[in-house]
């Protein structure tokens, strides 16, 4: 009787977050599956069961392997580069600098505005010929450039764009984990003969593991959700040199309407995320945690 | 002379004066306790010694060098903190050798050096754990291999033992003993506890309130302290201070005359009487029982005396009961006089003085 109550009992507290869960999280999911595997409704066409067709016009898609491509180079170079700054910002924040409070809160402002505001801002900052960054590459005499207009440097300035804004983001994870590591544990270290560099390499990043851990996740879920600067600046031109994953999937959904592939498209974004976080959790999270 | 030179040695913090002209020498293979109450300024004094903390003013020498300046790791000395401080990412073997590691130690020499300590130490089965994985006292020992591997001449000791319960303190007290007699190295071990200092050290060095109180051997402390601080610092429980009122007779404690030393100028004094010194007797100090204490070896009696309180510690069972009126005697040559106003101990026949 007892425990058929308290079953009751937790099965009703966890009632709302479970609702909330499946209407927001799982249905959507499953939907997008389903959807994924019929045809776009047309006008009077309804939508038909088509198997993996769209799956199968996905590989024929030349704009959809430009999108992964780009994709890839996006997260290969953001993450990496946006949590090595990050790294360095926290170490030279964290150690007893003068003014370290303002150093701290100008390094964390990019992370407080919204993507928006940001692209919005760096479409002056790129402007051609009396723009920030023009400006200053005029100087070594490579001005007059549309840097977001060219296919060679639109995915490098939005790359740009991305470190500025998350390693600030990033900075306060590392921040928050380099306080928590024991001074004594740094003094032992530099006791035993250990230099900035040995203790930094066999101390303190073996430490921030955890950290890093935690940050790189972020920083795969961001670099594949994050367009709302493609958005703004360049909605994917030149010939498609900016176009992300979810980006091309916005665009086929609510540019062209092609809801049934813009979900298969979606349902592998999912898997793709899905791997990197069964990885991540499954393997790497093993190796750093020491407790 | 290959010990640890502290020279007038001084560390304030804004208005705070941690460490006030502190001096004093240790031998090449001594073991010396920096002993004193909480926030005495004894970690202070041995983090300065460490080099990890700068020195407001004064100097240190180590083996006859000069290292006031030096960063802590080119001073030649090893250190065992409090919390052990042990790297929790690496194995207990890894820990050990990390400071050989660093310093470019080939990797023969490691092991051969690491196989030594680890064996001297008991620690062969447990080099693969994890700090976590292992007991207070486990990683106590590792904490310690770490500052013995590098086979330093000096090696500091921040309360190692605090962390630990009484029975493996008393097992550490022992080992670490042995060790620094072994090694023949200089150890200072600071601690807050006077029996750790009292059983360890061939010498103390009691500090109060940033200053050097007192330095000797643990029987000089015993037997001369200083000051009524360091009387009532040393011994468990501490000795017995009894206000002396003047009278024509001399000093009187509860009516009854104390013979004192020699040549005692007039004044204010004190009188010092160690719990142990004391024996129930058919006359002399009447008191009244107001507390019994049994400890099996011994027995410590609270007893009234007049309106001051005294303490005496008897072998095995009290042969009295509460509330009983006793009469407490003890030998002339277990009797300290300190001077009331400054504490200070009086031997009579130079006035106040401290044993040299
Ligand atoms: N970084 C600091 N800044 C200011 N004051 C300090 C600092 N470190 C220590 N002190 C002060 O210096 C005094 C001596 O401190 P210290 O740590 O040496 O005491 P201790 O004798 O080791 O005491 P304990 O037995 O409690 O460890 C204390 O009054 C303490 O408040
Ligand atoms: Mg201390």
């Amino acid at each position: 009787m007892k425990a058929s109550r308290n079953a009751l009992y937790g099965g009703l507290l966890l009632l709302p977050a479970a609702v909330l869960l499946w209407t927001f999280t799982y249905q959507p999911i499953l939907g997008t599956i389903v959807d994924s595997l019929f045809s776009t409704a047309r006008g009077k066409r309804p939508a038909v069961f088509v198997g993996l067709d769209q799956y199968q016009r996905m590989i024929d898609d030349p704009v959809f392997w430009k999108a992964m491509g780009n994709n890839l180079v996006y997260a290969l170079t953001t993450i990496p580069l946006s949590m090595a700054l990050a790294l360095m910002m926290a170490l030279l924040v964290n150690s007893h600098l003068r003014g370290q409070a303002a150093v701290r809160m100008a390094y964390f402002t990019p992370t407080i505005l919204p993507m928006v505001a940001v692209a919005n801002i760096w479409l002056f900052f790129y402007a051609p010929d009396y723009g920030l960054v023009d400006r200053f590459l005029q100087i070594f005499g490579w001005g007059g450039q549309n840097l977001l207009g060219m296919p060679d440097t639109a995915l490098g300035a939005l790359i740009v764009i991305t470190i500025w804004k998350e390693a600030g983001f990033f900075m306060i994870f590392y921040l928050a984990a380099l306080q928590q590591i024991s001074p004594t544990l740094l003094e032992a270290a530099g006791l035993e003969g250990a230099s900035y560099w040995q203790t930094l390499r066999r101390v303190i990043l073996p430490l921030l593991m955890p950290t890093t851990l935690f940050i790189s996740i972020n920083a795969v879920i961001g670099a594949f959700r994050l367009v709302d600067h493609v958005v703004v600046m360049t909605k994917g031109a030149p010939d498609n040199a900016t176009t992300l994953l979810l980006f091309y999937i916005y665009q086929t959904g609510f540019g062209y309407w092609d809801t049934g592939y813009a979900a298969a498209l979606t349902v592998v974004l999912l898997l793709i995320l899905a791997l990197i976080a069964l990885f991540q959790f499954g393997y790497v999270d093993k190796k750093v945690h020491y407790r | 002379m290959s010990g640890i030179s502290v020279r007038n040695l001084v560390k304030r913090w804004g208005s705070v004066c941690a460490v006030d002209d502190v001096s004093f020498e240790t031998g090449s293979c001594e073991f010396v306790a920096l002993l004193g109450p909480s926030g005495c300024g004894k970690s202070t004094t041995l983090r300065l010694i460490a080099g990890l903390e700068q020195a407001t003013s004064g100097t240190v020498s180590i083996a006859g060098r000069d290292v006031t300046s030096l960063p802590s790791s080119q001073r030649n000395l090893s250190m065992v903190f409090q919390s052990y401080a042990l790297f929790p990412h690496m194995t207990v073997a890894e820990n050990i050798v990390f400071g050989l590691s660093v310093r470019g130690t080939p990797k023969a020499e490691r092991q051969q050096r690491l196989r030594k300590i680890v064996d001297l130490l008991g620690l062969s089965a447990l080099l693969d754990r994890r700090p976590s994985q292992l007991s207070g006292g486990q990683q106590q020992r590792v904490a310690l291999g770490r500052a013995l591997i590098a086979e330093t001449p000096v090696c500091l000791l921040d309360e190692p033992l605090s962390n630990l319960d009484a029975k493996l303190r008393a097992e550490m007290r022992n080992e670490i003993r042995t060790l620094q007699r072994r090694l023949r190295i200089a150890m200072v071990f600071v601690t807050h506890d006077q029996t750790e200092a009292m059983s360890m050290a061939d010498r103390i060095i009691l500090m109060r309130e940033g200053r050097v109180e007192q330095s000797g051997t643990p029987t000089e402390l015993y037997e001369e302290p200083v000051s009524t601080f360091a009387a009532r610092f040393i011994g468990t429980p501490p000795m017995n201070i009894l206000d002396l009122s003047p009278s024509d007779a001399g000093f009187v404690v509860g009516g009854i005359a104390q013979a004192p030393p020699d040549g005692l100028p007039p004044g204010r004094y004190q009188l010092g009487v160690r719990p142990e010194h004391i024996r129930f007797s058919d006359r002399g100090v009447p008191a009244r029982v107001e507390s019994i204490e049994y400890f099996g070896a011994d027995t410590i009696t609270a007893c009234q005396v007049g309106n001051q309180r005294l303490l005496v510690r008897t072998p095995g069972r009290a042969p009295c009961a509460a509330d009983d009126t006793v009469f407490l005697s003890w030998p002339e040559s277990a009797q300290h006089f300190f001077d009331e106003g400054s504490g200070l101990r009086c031997t009579g026949r130079e006035g106040a003085k401290a044993p040299s």
